[in-house]
């Protein structure tokens, strides 16, 4: 069963002369609990992409189906609670709250639904991240790597069934980066999550279950990975 | 591009909306000072013509000093003109009459009324001895014109004259005691045997060494102050270099500066610490492609310098048109005093103090963002949280608050600095609210608006009750009148209290006609649980005026006569003394018919007359002319029609809340400014926030409670200094000239700032919570 359906979506920026058209009528489906790599050039149009997907932007044209249904079809109030319920994001930057601790920013998508955060999986996801001893800390008090296992808590605490990952290891080391791949990895098998994944990196990409290659706005299936 | 800070009219030109608000705020400084000096400039001309006109334009009188001598001095070349002047009955003792009224005779050289006093209205100066210059009221008094036969009444029998024209030094004067003066030629003075003490009034050339002259004349003829006077009325306005009078305004003037000079430091500084947080990015690529720290704080400096191209001009002109407005309203509008203020005058003292407050404030301003952006590391440029928490020591406390208003609060107060600026802020835009208030109550009690004021006033001359109710009566029903009302008066009447240890035996008793009593109530005069209802008609109640500290109270009885009265209410101030006070004397207020029951009087001590706003000259006249009938002998006549200050009050009034207006305005702008500046300083992380799932009302809810934090943190400083200074304030300008006068809370002004900056707050969420909303997340995520 296909928890994504992307259909024959397309994007332009600008008008006329000045437009340019970031994505050219891609289409998709991916299955419940896939790992996704996507892979492009610098403007290829993937980060506008996993924008669709994750209803942070508007198509010109298409449609994107999560579960089953039209997220575009949606009132912003019910998208904003269904991305908040349904979608878990990590960005390259991380995009923590600097106000928050290590276990706020966590439950963080959980407090803005105004209910109270499952202490047992959020102890669960703290184990996982090995982040227990570093829970009451800032954001400024931990490593790259520390704060991108914080965003991966953040993206799993609502136990959503799609997460999209956007170049999550863009700022980290190598070491790093292998621990947060294994992690999302992990993830995706325990908790029968769906990833999305942009990468630069070949080796990474080759972690993922199946590669797509995002070429001058249009999509190429590269392919389940051996 | 010339060199790299070329980029900063292409940057503005860019951040044109969050440069706004920074713009309208310098201009709003620079506006305020240049006004505010402009208005005190004007003021000062404006004192200076009224007092050219009032005391005429001189500089030294010689009185009392051999003639020769004065003669010799009024003859040296650094002197301009100098015109003799004698005067006969300006205490109005002497029998000197034209009809009935009393006349002050002077005895002049022609320059006294043509240039030093400016005063020659109609025809010529007396040429011989049987022609007089008469004043301008006697054409009103009894329809005088040039070339009449006119008798003058003295002591040694009629004198007949022929008017040569019409003109006067002092038309207050008259007016006040209902004289008329006549001006003859000094040789008339002195064959009628006039003569008393000449005096020779000198101006000189040069109006800068006054001083000089003065201490060279004592020195060489051994004179002292008493024989050589110099004119300080104008010394004072500054017109002669003189350092009194005006300075006060100019204190005041100056103070207001600096406190505009904070207030515009603090709002300009608060949105430039905002913009510069929110452009991180681009500094830390300016450091990565090999500018300097001292460039950095050279272009954020200039940067701002920048905006002052627009705000400075903008706000001088603003000023000087507001300025002309502002003449215009008192020429037209307010008392007579205001019709010499100029129309289109430019100040340059305004227009150097505005540009100058725009430069200080923007380059103090610019200091902290300057250093702030030269700090930002070149890491910044590649990495997209640049700084974001670095400084963050302590989390947002979710336990007590829903998450968006606890990172709303957190955001508030996370940066002390911020905080500090922010609250500073808006306290001191409270402040200086709540001080001006200090300065609106001052007016009103420097011109106290009562309803029972007098345009006219007719009293007996010795103060006895000998004015005869009929003269009211027929007073009522004259063209012009819209209220008369009489006062009868017994002092020192003894009196038996019910209260023992009170110093005094005796009281004053002073009837209140039905209007008078009535105006008690309206003007608020009363104290706190009086019942004025209880004094009409014929009855045993009586108001009360003493002070504190004399131990009469509502519901004290007290046997006056033979009559037992009780106390049904006390006046807050006693409106007899000039300073409020009573001195220790307790003076009971009776109806009139009390009083007449009380002391068997039913006679007026003073007669008091309301006017129509245009009343006619002729009206008052024909008032006049009823008394004179009525009374027949001796009574004082005042006319304070020229006096009246409710123009000038409603003026003040005016400009005061203007003024306050103005403050609220720049409270509102400051408020909205910098949430809209903190907003945009954070844009992106709302964007990452809303990715996450905060929804729109989230967003503004948080917004919302950034705004509320700051609101309540400068409500709270600012009403505790603000009130402290308002007392302060308050301690010193008023207190000691109105005793009286208790400060307390300013509950009204107080409630409209707080408000008005929780309104602010309100207003101030909407824009940025809007703007936000309309974007979409990934914009905001990516907007640098």
């Amino acid at each position: 069963m296909n928890l994504l359906e992307v259909k024959s979506i397309s994007k332009t920026y600008g008008e006329g002369d000045t437009a340019v058209q970031a994505l050219k009528k891609v289409s998709f489906s991916v299955p419940k609990g896939e790992f996704v790599a996507i892979v492009g050039e610098s403007g290829s149009g993937k980060s506008t992409l996993l924008n669709m997907i994750g209803a942070l932007d508007m198509p010109s044209f298409g449609k994107v189906y999560i579960d089953s249904k039209d997220i575009f079809a949606m009132k912003e109030r019910n998208l904003t609670v269904f991305r908040r319920r349904n979608i878990g994001f990590i960005f390259q930057s991380f995009n923590l709250v600097p106000e928050l601790t290590v276990e706020q920013n966590i439950v963080f998508p959980v407090l803005l639904d105004y209910q109270k955060p499952n202490r047992r999986y959020l102890e669960e996801l703290l184990t996982v991240l090995n982040l227990r001893e570093r829970r009451h800390h800032l954001p400024s008090q931990l490593s790259g790597g520390q704060q991108q296992r914080v965003a991966i808590g953040r993206a799993l605490i609502t136990r959503p069934a799609l997460i999209l990952a956007d170049e999550p290891t863009g700022n980290l080391d190598t070491q790093n980066s292998r621990e947060v791949i294994t992690l999302l990895k992990e993830a995706s098998k325990k908790y029968e999550q769906t990833i999305i994944m942009i990468t630069h990196s070949r080796s990474i990409a080759q972690k993922a279950d199946r590669i797509l290659q995002v070429s001058d706005g249009e999509l190429n299936d590269l392919g389940e990975v051996r | 591009m010339k060199s790299y800070l070329s980029l900063i009219p292409i940057s503005a030109h860019v951040h044109r909306r969050q440069n706004r608000l920074t713009l309208l705020c310098i201009t709003i400084s620079v506006f305020l000072v240049t006004a505010v000096f402009s208005m005190a400039d004007m003021g000062n001309r404006m004192q200076t013509n009224n007092m050219l006109k009032k005391h005429g334009n001189w500089h030294v009188q010689l009185k009392n000093v051999p003639e020769a001598d004065a003669e010799q001095i009024g003859q040296s070349a650094d002197v301009s003109v100098a015109a003799w002047t004698d005067v006969v009955n300006y205490g109005r003792e002497e029998e000197y009459h034209i009809g009935k009224r009393k006349a002050v005779l002077y005895g002049i050289d022609e320059a006294y009324i043509t240039d030093i006093k400016n005063g020659l209205k109609e025809g010529s100066f007396p040429q011989n001895d049987t022609e007089i210059l008469l004043s301008s009221n006697a054409k009103d008094a009894f329809g005088a014109k040039t070339g009449d036969r006119i008798t003058i009444e003295t002591p040694s029998g009629s004198m007949d004259f022929t008017i040569s024209g019409f003109g006067e030094d002092d038309e207050e004067f008259n007016a006040l005691y209902g004289t008329f003066s006549v001006y003859m030629n000094r040789k008339a003075f002195e064959k009628y045997g006039l003569v008393r003490n000449p005096s020779l009034y000198i101006r000189y050339q040069s109006q800068a060494d006054i001083s000089r002259h003065v201490s060279d004349i004592k020195e060489k003829y051994g004179w002292t102050d008493e024989n050589i006077e110099v004119n300080k009325a104008l010394m004072g306005t500054g017109a002669l270099g003189g350092d009194s009078g005006m300075q006060e305004i100019y204190m005041i003037a100056v103070m207001l500066f600096i406190l505009i000079l904070i207030a515009g430091a603090l709002m300009i500084a608060g949105s430039m610490n905002s913009n510069v947080a929110q452009r991180t990015k681009f500094f830390g690529m300016m450091r990565c492609i090999g500018m300097s720290r001292e460039q950095i704080i050279r272009f954020v400096r200039l940067e701002a310098l920048n905006w002052c191209k627009i705000a400075i001009p903008a706000g001088v002109i603003l000023g000087i048109l507001v300025t002309w407005g502002v003449c215009a309203l008192l020429r037209f509008m307010a008392g007579e005093e205001f019709v010499s203020i100029p129309l289109f005058g430019v100040s340059a003292a305004g227009i150097v103090s505005g540009v100058a407050v725009g430069i200080i404030t923007v380059l103090i301003a610019a200091q902290s963002p300057a250093k702030r952006a030269s700090r930002v590391s070149p890491v910044s440029a590649v990495t997209g949280n640049a700084g974001d928490g670095k400084n963050m020591s302590s989390a947002a406390n979710t336990r007590f608050a829903k998450i968006e208003t606890a990172l709303g609060m957190h955001h508030a107060v996370s940066k002390k600095k911020n905080l500090i600026l922010m609250t500073g802020s808006f306290a001191l835009s409270i402040i200086l609210f709540l001080s001006f208030t200090v300065f609106a109550d001052l007016v009103g009690l420097i011109m106290p608006q009562k309803s029972n004021d007098a345009d006219i006033e007719i009293a007996s001359s010795d103060g006895s009750n000998s004015i005869s109710s009929v003269l009211l009566d027929e007073l009522g029903g004259m063209e012009g009148v819209t209220n008369v009302f009489g006062r009868r008066s017994c002092f020192d009447v003894p009196a038996q209290f019910a209260e023992e240890g009170l110093s005094s035996g005796v009281v004053d008793v002073i009837s209140y006609d039905e209007f008078d009593l009535d105006c008690l109530t309206k003007d608020k005069e009363l104290k706190k649980g009086s019942d004025i209802s209880k004094v009409y008609g014929n009855s045993r109640y009586v108001l009360a005026i003493c002070d504190e500290n004399v131990p009469v109270g509502i519901g004290d009885k007290i046997r006056v006569g033979s009559e037992e009265v009780e106390i049904a209410g006390m006046l807050k101030m006693n409106p007899f003394s000039s300073d409020g006070t009573s001195d220790g004397k307790v003076t009971l207020i009776t109806s009139k018919e009390t009083f007449t029951r009380l002391m068997g009087i039913a006679e007026y001590a003073l007669i008091m007359v309301q006017v129509e706003k245009d009343v006619k000259n002729g009206d008052v006249e024909s008032i006049r002319n009823a008394a004179d009938n009525e009374i027949g002998g001796e009574y004082a006549f005042r006319n304070r029609i020229g006096q009246k200050t409710g123009n000038t009050y409603a003026a003040f009034m005016i400009f005061a809340y203007g003024f306050l207006a103005i403050i609220a305005l720049v409270t509102v702008l400051n408020i909205v400014n910098s949430i809209s500046m903190s907003v945009s300083a954070r844009i992106r992380q709302y964007g990452t926030m809303r990715a996450v799932g905060m929804d729109e009302w989230q967003v503004t809810k948080m917004i919302a409670a950034e705004a509320f934090t700051y609101a309540f943190y400068g409500c709270v400083a600012g009403c505790i200094l603000g009130l402290l200074l308002s007392k302060g304030l308050y301690g010193i300008l008023i207190t000691p000239h109105f005793p009286y006068a208790v400060w307390s809370i300013p509950i009204v002004p107080l409630l409209v700032i707080v408000l008005l900056v929780f309104a602010a707050a309100v207003a101030a969420v909407y824009s940025p919570a809007k703007r936000i909303r309309s974007m979409a997340v990934t914009e905001t995520m990516n907007e640098l």
